[in-house]
């Protein structure tokens, strides 16, 4: 049984701290995004400009995958967690906690983001389902991937997690043909690209932008359900707060 | 009822540091257990075990027949650890409100609550703000009221008086006798001031290197230091008028320490003092206390003599 009340309560005490910190916030989840936005549409060429603005979008959900696993090594270095170790708090509301945590943050920022790229006229949306899902599915995919990556490394200490959890989040979003479509990847890297989340959820998001990626949907559809249920399975089986510490 | 059974824990961290040895005990319907030792001797591994924080290396806990794996087993307590952050950047009122929701109350209980905790620990003037704003000394009060929230079976306190004033560590001791008195509640309490709660201790566990060396109630710790009553008496002049009539006492200058183990050797005692009368400035009769007999255990551990290794 999950209690809802303490789901809800885990998400605030997170998400709290970044949405108090207005001006970090704004940077993080909105200016950060237009930073790399505009030197990149000043550089490439005109026909990347709509790839462009579906990874600034994306870019923008990796911060749950940054959230998600450092907030868990925070608590960790600053043993915060002792305090919901001793409450009857389930692994699973905890995750539950968590991933509502990362909606409140990084849902919002995303909207704000997408509106305003589809306001300049940078993306056009075709398919505010499709693109929905598509959002929805980053935020879910990189939330719990970024909570994995940490629950990994928890006998590694806080730096070294920093170091890892960053490092993947430069692949997710450099890596990755999300600021640029598949084919400008060397041909044996692209069978690796089609590994990464992130080149399925830009697929997801540039189908509903009219953006062609060069990547079948037919491989995303299967992909993404697949590495979502794999992905809760290991949570759900491997998470036991106690492992924090 | 409240049960906590403890059988063989051990536990050695990743260094290699032994912490426990092999610890077994079991406390039933104990309304403040003193925890007991040296630094280092394994008393906060020993809470941390018990909360469920950590696992042992070997052996198990339970409560009421629950394994801490258990989340019913973890909702019977109420923990302040010995060094954990706050989330700095909540209210005092919000962040007791949160760990209440946790804690597994709904909202109208959580909020009557953290009014309650945030009274009893005379919090009121920093409710509404930041704990990144208070002082060490206010968010240590934060941090042991959050324990008490949802009035919990079981109060892990791990030295909850370090860092407090002395008119909040009698604040505390009040609400821990109100706690063992009117809920039943059992209280487990990690403290260097064991004296403060000598009256109120129904138990006493001692710890020395990982070890259980004593785990009893405090009038048998007390009768470990070998007496009774300490007489000190104050002579007019630096030399006894005749010989004492007990074999422990001890002297320096005009001060004579008698050492008294038992109620007829008190009276003997006395009688001997008033026959000397014109010779006593003034004299005085405490009873050891439980520090003299905690570190009196201690001392004969590390010369090698027995305690009651259990």
């Amino acid at each position: 049984m999950v209690n809802v009340y303490r789901v809800y309560a885990i998400s605030m005490i997170y998400a709290l701290w970044v949405l108090r910190n207005k001006l970090f916030y704004l940077y993080l989840t909105i200016l950060f995004p237009f930073t790399i936005l505009v030197p990149f549409l000043i550089i490439a060429p005109a026909r990347l400009e709509p790839f462009i603005a579906v990874g600034t979008v994306i870019l923008t959900l990796i911060y749950c995958f940054s959230t998600a696993s450092q907030d868990l090594a925070v608590d960790r270095l600053l043993k915060r967690i002792a305090i919901l170790l001793t409450k009857p708090v389930t692994p699973l509301e905890y995750f539950l906690g968590i991933l509502l945590s990362n909606a409140m943050q990084t849902l919002p920022a995303t909207a704000v983001v997408t509106a305003v790229l589809w306001v300049t006229g940078l993306i056009r949306i075709a398919n505010t389902a499709l693109l929905l899902l598509g959002l929805i599915a980053g935020w879910y995919v990189l939330t719990i991937m970024g909570y994995i990556t940490t629950l990994a490394l928890l006998s590694r200490d806080y730096h070294t997690i920093i170091i890892v959890s960053n490092s993947i989040a430069f692949i997710l979003t450099f890596v990755a043909p999300v600021y640029y479509p598949l084919e400008l990847l060397p041909e044996q890297l692209r069978i690796l690209a089609y590994l990464v989340p992130t080149t399925h959820i830009a697929n997801i998001i540039g189908k509903a932008c009219n953006v062609e990626y060069g990547v079948p949907l037919a491989i995303t559809c299967i992909y993404l359900p697949t590495i979502v249920s794999i992905l809760t399975a290991i949570t759900l089986k491997s998470l036991k707060l106690k492992d924090i510490y | 009822m409240v049960e906590i059974r403890c059988e063989d824990l051990w536990k050695i961290y990743g260094s290699g540091i032994i912490a426990l040895r092999g610890v077994s005990f079991a406390l039933v319907d104990e309304p403040l257990v003193i925890l007991a030792g040296p630094n280092g001797s394994g008393k906060t591994t020993l809470v941390r075990i018990i909360d469920g924080e950590i696992s042992p290396s070997r052996g198990f806990v339970s409560i009421n027949g629950l394994s801490l794996d258990d989340a019913r087993a973890r909702g019977l307590f109420g923990v302040m650890p010995q060094e954990a952050m706050l989330h700095e950047y909540l209210s005092v009122r919000e962040y007791l409100y949160y760990l209440a929701l946790i804690r597994g109350l709904n909202r109208y209980e959580a909020k009557r609550e953290v009014s309650r905790v945030i009274d009893d620990f005379m919090l009121q003037d920093y409710a509404s703000t930041r704990i990144e704003h208070l002082s060490g000394g206010l968010k240590r009060r934060v941090l042991l009221a959050q324990a008490f929230l949802g009035s919990p079976e079981i109060l892990l306190l791990d030295e909850p008086t370090v860092g407090l004033d002395p008119e909040m560590r009698v604040k505390l001791w009040d609400v821990v006798m109100r706690y063992a008195r009117e809920r039943g509640s059992m209280i487990i309490l990690v403290t260097h001031y064991i004296d403060e709660v000598r009256d109120i201790a129904s138990r006493v566990l001692l710890l020395y290197r990982g070890q259980l060396v004593f785990n009893g109630e405090p009038r048998e710790l007390l009768s470990k230091v070998g007496y009774k009553y300490r007489v000190q008496v104050r002579l007019r002049e630096p030399r006894a008028p005749e010989t004492p009539p007990l074999r422990l006492h001890h002297r320096s200058g005009d001060v004579v320490e008698f050492y008294v183990v038992d109620d007829g050797e008190l009276v003997r005692l006395l009688n001997y003092l008033a026959g000397i009368g014109d010779w006593v400035l003034e004299f005085n009769v405490d009873r050891p206390s439980l520090e003299e007999s905690y570190l009196e255990l201690i001392k004969s551990l590390e010369s090698g003599g027995g305690g009651q290794r259990l």
